[in-house]
């Protein structure tokens, strides 16, 4: 299965992208900690399990899907692909 | 979304649990013609785009790779997508020329919408999508309600556009 890939490019230079293994955002420990601690969501144990099920099936139906994409004025680019 | 006319195809007809075979017969074309289109080696006669359209209850638009769904539609029950290949997109343009793009699976929005955490914040100008009735959204989308679902402007300029595909 392909990974999540965060590309990050600032104009006039060449973006690098961060390659995050599927194994590591699908996993229930980590997105209680994200969630839970550093975007304070406050998700039941059952809602983590929910959501690395689903992220797992989303995988698989929305290859490479663009999850995030955000330009800023300045030519700032930050993309998150699922 | 997927960029190229062939991975478009492919996810409509996977969509409609469709063979390529099954496809190419309902055209009258051959299979490896199908098959040519899902790879991006050839593309189909431009007189076979709106029957393929209706065929895949799209329109002609996506399948040319307009992203967004300018209307809104209401889709028949025996029409609607499957729930769990649907996404809930959120475009923000600010008045200072910032862009952002969020395409979360509706599966997963259901899930942070029902959690109520759905409060959204964009940059330093703290765009909030707080005030925003997403249960009401999701009810809509539930009726077979697909396209824009809103759209507003803020009082600084900021424009926000939800759709759901």
């Amino acid at each position: 299965m392909i990974d999540m890939k965060i590309i990050i490019r600032k104009r006039g230079h060449i973006g690098f992208p961060i390659i995050i293994p599927h194994w590591l955002f699908t996993n229930k420990s980590l997105i209680r900690k994200f969630c839970n601690n550093q975007l304070e969501m406050n998700l039941t144990e059952e809602e983590i399990k929910k959501i690395a099920k689903d992220l797992k099936k989303c995988k698989k139906v929305f290859n490479k899907l663009e999850l995030i994409s955000v330009e800023s004025a300045d030519g700032e680019i930050v993309k998150i692909y699922l | 979304m997927n960029n190229s006319f062939g991975k478009r195809f492919t996810e409509l007809r996977k969509n409609k649990k469709m063979t390529q075979e099954e496809v190419a017969e309902k055209l009258g074309v051959s299979p490896q013609a199908v098959s040519k289109w899902e790879n991006d080696i050839s593309y189909p006669d431009v007189t076979l785009l709106l029957e393929i359209a209706q065929m895949f209850d799209t329109t002609v638009d996506f399948l040319l790779g307009k992203e967004n769904v300018a209307e809104t539609l209401l889709i028949p029950e025996e029409k609607r997508k499957d729930p769990n290949l649907m996404l809930l997109k959120i475009r923000v343009s600010t008045q200072d020329g910032d862009k952002v793009k969020v395409n979360i699976p509706l599966a997963i929005a259901k899930i942070l919408i029902a959690s109520d955490n759905s409060n959204f914040t964009f940059g330093d100008k703290s765009i909030s999508l707080k005030d925003i009735d997403f249960e009401q959204l999701l009810s809509m989308i539930d009726q077979g309600v697909i396209g824009k679902l809103v759209e507003l402007e803020t009082a600084e300029g900021d424009i926000v556009e939800i759709y759901v595909e």
